[in-house]
């Protein structure tokens, strides 16, 4: 985990003088012409967001039953420092987001991220040493100067790869996710027309009892 | 609120002439020494394809500057005028994948070992061959539909019977689906209506009348036609193998979302989308098809100078994964 720590982690100790280089480079670019990524790679961010979730799953002190808590808590940390989940609650309610006042969308991004949290963490035990290759990256800037990015990865199993494609903002010298798509399939878009009949109160109200009955069912357990 | 109908209108499959594409496609399978010349499809940019109409689902939001959001694939949405009837017919295949085919499946699972299993799968996707010669060839991709004749003739044989996979182990050629409902897409047919099938599951209208038809090359499928309670066996035995492979995929899938129903139907419109759109983008394609589905994700695939310098950087750690990488890529084009 490298939040609040180093920014690299020791094994990529080799390619510091690389970045240094890069790094000059881009301020003599910055004279010139429009400034550009001075975060990491998103490919670089991609692989290291996954070497670290694998590393948790595959940590023998955090593995069965009793330490679920503990593992589940370390997932959400490394993925609420990946995932950006006011860009994805933004763009999961689409046009609906503007007619909103800030209180309302400060709701929806803890209620939406809980939610996810909540119904997605436990799948993560369905990892059993399946391999994810980190393939090419693009990177695109919009009119405004913002920059998107996506990463393909393949997440390999038995005798198939599926590709799975991150897609990604520049935010504060950080690349962000603010979208999965699994061979072809848009996590966001998915949401984004599950949640189009339902009219906002009705979103929260049914979130509220989804989250309240995950609770249930845990003290149950 | 704009309604569906001027929606579906709008998309860029519904409303262009699909039949002269069909010709020219047709020409073009009767002459395909003029296919590998060049893929210069004539008077393909004549037809009206350039001129991609988009359409962009946040119109004037403040993420119109998205680079990304113009893409073909946001711009349709997909009919669904049956609604109600699909639900229940949701709710019923729900149930019985819930209590009759997933309690089977994880049975077989426990039982049989995974070899056996996917020799099983391979079996069952070697049959399934000749679906995918017929509609690599109706897409115009003949290289495609020859790989895929060579891999069944390999499978067939030193495969004994499709049982293993050395075409794809050995000779590392991979399979590339194909099926009757995505040509009709890349001929550029509209998807029609959501359908959702007792049993078969979800599907359009299109992919409907491609499933029929595909069935008219699939020998599993004419065995069902020829002796009813033999084939029946087949596909109850294709399908609980199939499924033993994905035991307690769906509930996971359906337990996360937030209405099931539209979930599965929206993941099966992308999905469906995503096969087509590639199909039109792959190197391969015809020029025609390509103007056709735009540009866009398939660049990609391409070699780009950053991350190849990143790779280069990262050289020996990477290699191993560099080669499952090119696999991936040789499986794509």
């Amino acid at each position: 985990m490298w939040r609040g720590k180093t920014f690299l982690p020791a094994r990529f100790a080799f390619c510091y003088p690389a970045l240094l280089a890069a790094a000059f480079c881009w301020l003599l670019a910055a004279g010139v012409g429009p400034t550009l990524a001075v975060a990491a790679d998103p490919r670089e961010t991609v692989a290291l967001a996954v070497d670290e979730i694998i590393g948790v799953l595959t940590d023998p002190k955090l593995a069965g039953e009793e330490n679920r808590e503990a593992r589940y808590g370390r997932v959400v940390v490394l993925v609420e420092n990946f995932f950006d989940f006011e860009e994805i609650s933004m763009r999961t309610l689409g046009p609906r987001w503007r007619e909103l006042d800030t209180e309302k969308r400060q709701l929806f991004i803890g209620l939406f991220k809980q939610y996810l949290e909540r119904n997605y963490v436990d799948q993560v035990d369905s990892y059993s040493g399946e391999q994810v290759v980190v393939g090419d990256q693009e990177i695109r800037e919009d009119r405004r100067g913002n920059l998107f990015a996506r990463v393909a990865t393949d997440f390999v199993m038995n005798d198939q790869a599926v590709p799975v494609n991150y897609r990604m903002r520049e935010k504060k010298g950080r690349w962000v996710v603010y979208d999965v798509d699994i061979e072809g399939v848009s996590l966001v878009r998915n949401f984004r027309s599950q949640f189009e009949p339902y009219s906002f109160d009705e979103l929260i109200r049914r979130m509220e009892e989804s989250i309240a009955s995950g609770r249930e069912l845990d003290s149950q357990s | 609120m704009v309604s569906r109908d001027e929606k579906e209108h709008r998309q860029p499959w519904r409303g262009k002439p699909a039949w002269p594409v069909l010709l020219v496609l047709l020409g073009c399978l009767l002459l395909p020494a003029s296919m590998a010349a060049g893929d210069d499809a004539g008077d393909a940019a004549e037809l009206g394809f350039g001129s991609e109409e988009s359409y962009d689902p946040w119109d004037d939001d403040l993420w119109d500057d998205d680079p990304w959001a113009t893409d073909a694939l946001a711009a349709a949405r997909l009919a669904d005028p049956f609604e109600p009837v699909n639900r229940v017919v949701f709710r019923f295949n729900d149930r019985f994948y819930v209590r009759v085919l997933d309690p089977v499946a994880r049975g077989y699972a426990a039982t049989l070992p995974e070899d056996i299993r996917l020799c099983f799968r391979r079996f069952f996707r070697n049959l399934t061959a000749p679906v995918r010669v017929v509609n690599h060839l109706l897409q115009g991709r003949v290289r495609d539909s020859g790989t895929e004749l060579l891999r069944f003739t390999i499978n067939t044989t030193i495969g004994i019977a499709g049982l293993a996979d050395p075409a794809a182990d050995s000779f590392g050629i991979r399979q590339r689906h194909a099926d009757f409902g995505q040509t009709l897409g890349v001929y550029g047919f509209g998807a029609g209506f959501y359908i959702n099938w007792p049993f078969l599951g979800p599907s359009t209208l299109r992919d409907s009348v491609g499933m029929a038809g595909d069935s008219l090359v699939n020998p599993a499928s004419r065995l069902l036609l020829d002796d009813p309670r033999t084939g029946g066996a087949v596909y109850a035995g294709r399908s609980v193998n199939a499924a033993s492979f994905h035991v307690g995929e769906y509930e996971r899938l359906t337990k996360a979302a937030f209405d099931p129903y539209i979930a599965v139907r929206d993941a099966y419109w992308q999905y469906r989308r995503q096969q087509i759109l590639d199909r039109g983008k792959a190197r391969e394609a015809p020029k025609l098809f390509r103007e056709a589905t735009g540009d866009g994700w398939s660049d990609l695939r391409e070699e780009e100078p950053a991350a190849a310098d990143v790779r280069q950087d990262r050289a020996g750690a990477l290699s191993v994964e560099e080669d499952v990488r090119r696999d991936n890529i040789s499986q794509e084009d």
